[in-house]
């Protein structure tokens, strides 16, 4: 009997000990995928910055080299000589701090129309508005070039800021999401108040909304920074290039300058990599809630 | 009165919107349709033309069909996104000491410019002294193999460009990654107290709680690849052989390059139509698999 | 309580908005301010130069401004021909522009983009005999004037002299013959111990250079409707696949030239010893001389195809072709830097700086340009070579940019052997024929 019952206290230690290392097992074989996947991650850019700091004739060498040797800090001068980059720089945060004011103030609007007020015709064009975030930019962008082409904005930045103004369906989608989201009490107090709308919007729901709109903010800095075609299309002066399409065009001057275009392309990096470590809460919350709520 | 008032607010509240959809929506969606129909040289006033652009393009076997075929094989690249994107996700799961570095790691790619991904991958696919075939040749050396020159071959481009893509997959792992945090804890005690392992969790909780966001991600993903741009753009130029000649690619080339606006407009409304098939494809299978929890019951 | 978080909130959004307002106005791209003289005119060039070319460039544009204090040319260098063409689609072209790509030519002028200069031309006393032959004639289309040539480009063969003794052939004797060629490249291709090439024996020329140097022929001259599959087009193409499979195959040899450095500079493939045989331009001595003075190499005309000795010392020309937006605002002022180009001193300080050959006939005798450093002896031989009678160039035509393209593509297919060169150019007229049709409607 004691026999008995000892044995069984074994069978259980000796399951419960199996588990412990079966979890350090499984532990260190995620370890081990997680580092080794880690490596492949970063090695590109340990690639980047390492030519980037190459001479040109230790660039096409049999073996990678990693650690550079000798070391160039001339390449980012040289880049930048032809590669304004504090120029580029300065259109690109131009560019973008007009989207993102624009798409904020003319998305909240109407986001707040359709998540807070009831009026006729509403859902329909809520559906309507659904549906043109699926329509594929090109069928739009032609003809809206004609249009900017025919009032002589081609070649400037308006083309690039102006939209921007007018809403941007995923935003207003988002925005609407969060507002929802917001007691309707509030509201109603405050019409009893004798609030108007506007009000309402301005001092209750916009203060509330501060994190989905930075998010929204976010999302169209990010846009309007990596936006490509549409800079391409539309800016005709180098001087009023963005960095993406000055980067574009640095490329194509000197396409197999490798250690130029690295050190290019890491200029071109760091900024958002240093947005990134400041804001990274915000992204991630950012990237999530758009994936989620979508 | 009242009625009416509220009425006018809310048009009133939406109509920044209502004019840009109007203004760059609506407007542009007739215009193209008629700019379809069109010889639109851009310097010269659009001359009607009836379907020549469509019947051009529907039977141009060098350039649009490629580029149409090449634009949906590179739809592979979503169930490997997906597959990768989530076992990334469920490793990152682990409440393991450092997991912070790691997530941060993963992210790093895909927020890098797509102009400097695409500068830097040209760097590393390149056939004879890119990193990756340095690590292929080694790898490959002792069964006698070459490594492929991806880019520079028609076979590998697509390849090599749906290989950096994934590496960028970051975006997707933070968002798979937020919603299998929010699988409710219950949901995995009961499953445990009916005896399931973790392959059966992952299979019969995870994934059905997730199906939500795996939809949304594949929808945004057709529409993404459909306008694949900017890496062909800088990386390829549509070669070799035209292999990564891409739809969004073609369409430019047509607009910008070509003086040929009304065969671009043709070739912008087929890609409409397309993605409106897609996303119907989409819907009505989703009943299948995708789980809404509100619609329990 | 809640009341004065609200205010709180509210205060932090008007902050916000302060600051993202501050922050446009800190980063408002300062207005472009043109410079005030009002009696100077000033001109935006485009131009495809970059690097040391673009500095050749800028000597003369130097040297115009000096003498032309009315008129101030702005160089920009290293613009790709797409981009000029987006500024036009764009309806804001600089005011005058090279075109790297030719072909260009017929397609912009044919959509009306380009002004005619035929006016100019006739008033400047300019005569079409003082133009070397295939100068002018690049610069028409439909019988009518759209551009200026401004310096040309031939090509021979360049070979690399301690490649050949090491494979065993004469240094001093080049290949003759297309036939010979394909010998020589074959002997010259060079593969390490894993059969990985290390240097290719002949660089794979420009199929164009190939085709003209067994005569074929692009457009009919009595109808100018296309004739892609001449069949001295398909010989030259079918020569073209052998070369390509003596030396490995297409995807060994395009594996290879992915490797390929910066060509103006220390990498190039001809100065490492990458590649033994090329069919290149006038400008490589001199670039040869600046970035890899130590190789032994030796400058002859293109060989011919055996069957065709009448072939002989073929090659084809390129021109520096300049060109005005139709919609320019000085016309006028661009005509006359373009005129000025014509001049004899004008060619000859560009030709000294750019090692181009002069397309005025008086300029073509300078001495300076043949004697001197070692180098101008090779730079001779492209001179003479541009003389030949069996020099031609790319007629254009609206669709010459597409016609090209498609040739090369045409090419492609034959590189990697999906399609017979007689059946690759089939198609290609095929299509080029349907579009000229479409542009003669």
């Amino acid at each position: 009997m004691a026999a008995r019952t000892a044995a069984g206290g074994n069978r259980l230690a000796d399951w419960r000990q199996s588990k412990v290392w079966r979890r350090r097992i499984a532990v260190t074989v995620v370890y081990i995928v997680l580092i080794a996947l880690s490596i492949s991650f970063l090695a590109p850019f340990a690639l980047m910055v390492s030519t980037s700091l190459k001479t040109e004739d230790r660039i096409f060498t049999e073996t990678i080299e990693w650690i550079p040797n000798p070391v160039r800090w001339q390449n980012y001068a040289e880049a930048l000589q032809s590669f304004p980059f504090l120029l580029y720089l300065r259109n690109t945060l131009f560019v973008c701090a007009l989207v993102v004011v624009g798409t904020v103030l003319s998305s909240a609007l109407p986001a707040y129309g359709f998540a807070r007020l009831r009026w006729k015709g509403r859902d329909v064009l809520f559906l309507i508005m659904l549906a043109t975030i699926m329509l594929p930019a090109q069928v739009t962008m032609l003809p809206v070039f004609v249009m900017f082409r025919t009032i002589g904005w081609t070649g400037t930045y308006l083309p690039l800021v102006v939209p921007p103004f007018f809403g941007s369906a995923f935003a207003i989608f988002l925005l609407r999401q969060f507002f929802l989201t917001i007691p309707q009490e509030l509201s109603d107090a405050a019409r009893i108040d004798g609030c108007s709308e506007w009000r309402i919007f301005w001092q209750i729901i916009v203060p509330l909304s501060v994190p989905a709109l930075a998010t929204v903010a976010l999302f169209a800095f990010i846009g309007a920074w990596t936006d490509f075609i549409n800079p391409l299309v539309y800016l005709t002066d180098e001087n009023t290039y963005t960095l993406a399409v000055g980067l574009q065009t640095f490329v194509g001057r000197h396409s197999s300058e490798w250690n130029l275009l690295m050190a290019a392309a890491t200029v071109v990096t760091l900024p958002l990599m240093v947005v990134f470590f400041f804001t990274q809460r915000l992204f991630i919350e950012g990237i999530t809630l758009t994936g989620i709520k979508g | 009165m009242r009625e009416r008032q509220r009425n006018l607010q809310g048009w009133l509240f939406v109509s920044p919107w209502l004019v840009g959809f109007f203004l760059f929506t609506l407007y542009p969606i007739l215009a193209s349709l008629y700019y379809s129909f069109c010889d639109y040289r851009v310097l010269t006033p659009p001359r009607w033309v009836g379907l020549a652009n469509y019947v051009a393009l529907l039977t141009d076997r060098d350039y649009f069909l490629p580029s149409l075929w090449n634009t949906l094989f590179m739809l592979i690249e979503l169930p490997l996104a997906l597959i990768i994107g989530l076992t990334m996700a469920l490793l990152l799961n682990h409440k393991i000491p450092g997991i912070g570095i790691f997530r941060t790691v993963y992210y790093l790619p895909s927020i890098m410019p797509v102009v400097a991904v695409a500068v830097l991958w040209l760097w590393v696919l390149n056939p004879q002294y890119g990193l990756l075939n340095a690590v292929l040749s080694t790898l490959l050396a002792p069964f006698g193999l070459q490594p492929p020159g991806w880019l520079a071959d028609p076979k590998w481009s697509k390849p090599a460009f749906i290989m950096m893509d994934l590496w960028a997959v970051g975006g997707s792992v933070v968002i798979y990654l937020a919603s299998l945090q929010n699988v409710p804890a219950h949901l995995y005690e009961a499953a445990e107290i009916d005896g399931a392992g973790a392959w059966h969790k992952t299979l019969h909780v995870t994934l059905p709680m997730i199906s939500p966001v795996i939809f949304y991600n594949l929808i945004m993903g057709v529409i993404w690849t459909f306008q694949y741009f900017t890496q062909t753009f800088i990386m390829t130029q549509g070669g070799p052989q035209n292999s990564t000649l891409f739809y969004a690619l073609y369409l430019f080339y047509n607009a910008f390059r070509d003086f040929r606006m009304g065969r671009a407009c043709a070739m912008a409304w087929i890609l409409f139509i397309l993605t409106l098939i897609a996303t119907l494809i989409v819907f009505r299978t989703s009943a299948r698999w995708v789980y809404y929890e509100g619609e329990r019951g | 309580m809640r009341r004065r978080l609200f205010s709180l909130s509210i205060m932090r959004i008007n902050w916000l908005l302060f600051a993202i307002s501050v922050a446009v106005v800190l980063v408002l791209p300062a207005c472009q301010r043109k410079p005030s003289d009002p009696g100077v005119v000033h001109l935006r060039a485009w131009t495809m130069w970059g690097g040391d070319e673009a500095e050749a460039f800028q000597v003369v544009v130097d040297e115009f401004n000096r003498t032309h204090p009315h008129i101030q040319v702005h160089n920009l260098a290293a613009v790709e021909d797409t981009k000029i063409i987006r500024a036009i689609v764009a309806n804001d072209p600089p005011e005058i522009f090279t075109l790297r790509e030719p072909g260009y030519l017929g397609s912009l002028a044919g959509n009306g983009a380009l002004l005619c200069l035929d006016d100019y031309f006739k008033q400047s006393g300019l005569k079409e005999s003082d133009y070397a032959p295939g100068s002018l004639s690049q610069c028409r289309y439909n019988g009518k004037l759209y551009a200026m040539i401004y310096l040309m480009d031939c090509f021979a063969l360049l070979w690399n002299k301690d490649a050949f003794r090491e494979a065993g052939l004469d240094p001093e004797r080049p290949p003759k013959t297309l036939s010979e060629l394909l010998e020589y490249a074959r002997k010259l291709t060079k593969r390490d111990a894993n059969g990985r090439i290390v240097r290719i024996g002949m660089m794979p020329p420009d199929p164009l250079i190939i085709i003209s140097a067994f005569g074929g022929q692009f457009i009919d001259p009595k109808t100018g409707m296309p004739t892609a599959d001449h069949p001295r087009n398909i010989e030259a193409l079918e020569w073209y696949q052998q070369l390509i499979e003596v030396q490995g195959g297409a995807e060994e040899v395009n594996a290879f030239q992915a490797g390929f450095g910066q060509e103006m500079g220390i990498n190039n493939p001809f100065l490492v010893g990458k590649v033994a045989m090329m069919i290149n331009g006038q400008w490589n001595p001199y670039w040869f001389q600046r970035y890899g003075p130590k190789v032994r190499y030796g400058a002859a005309p293109i060989p011919y195809p055996d069957q065709y000795p009448e072939r002989k010392n073929p090659t084809w020309l390129g021109g520096n072709i300049f060109c005005i937006p139709v919609n320019c605002k000085h016309p006028k002022e661009a005509w006359e830097f373009l005129r000025w180009t014509q001049t004899v001193e004008a060619q000859v300080l560009f030709a000294s700086t750019m090692h181009g050959v002069p397309n005025i006939l008086a300029a073509r005798k300078e001495r300076s340009l043949r004697e001197g450093e070692p180098w101008k002896r090779a730079f001779a031989v492209f001179m003479d070579v541009a003389n030949s009678p069996n020099a031609s160039h790319f007629p254009p035509t609206p669709i010459t940019g597409l016609y090209q393209y498609e040739i090369y593509s045409a090419v492609d297919f034959v590189r990697y052997g999906t399609k017979t060169p007689a059946q690759a150019l089939r198609d290609v007229q095929k299509r080029v024929y349907r579009e000229m049709l479409f542009w003669r409607r």
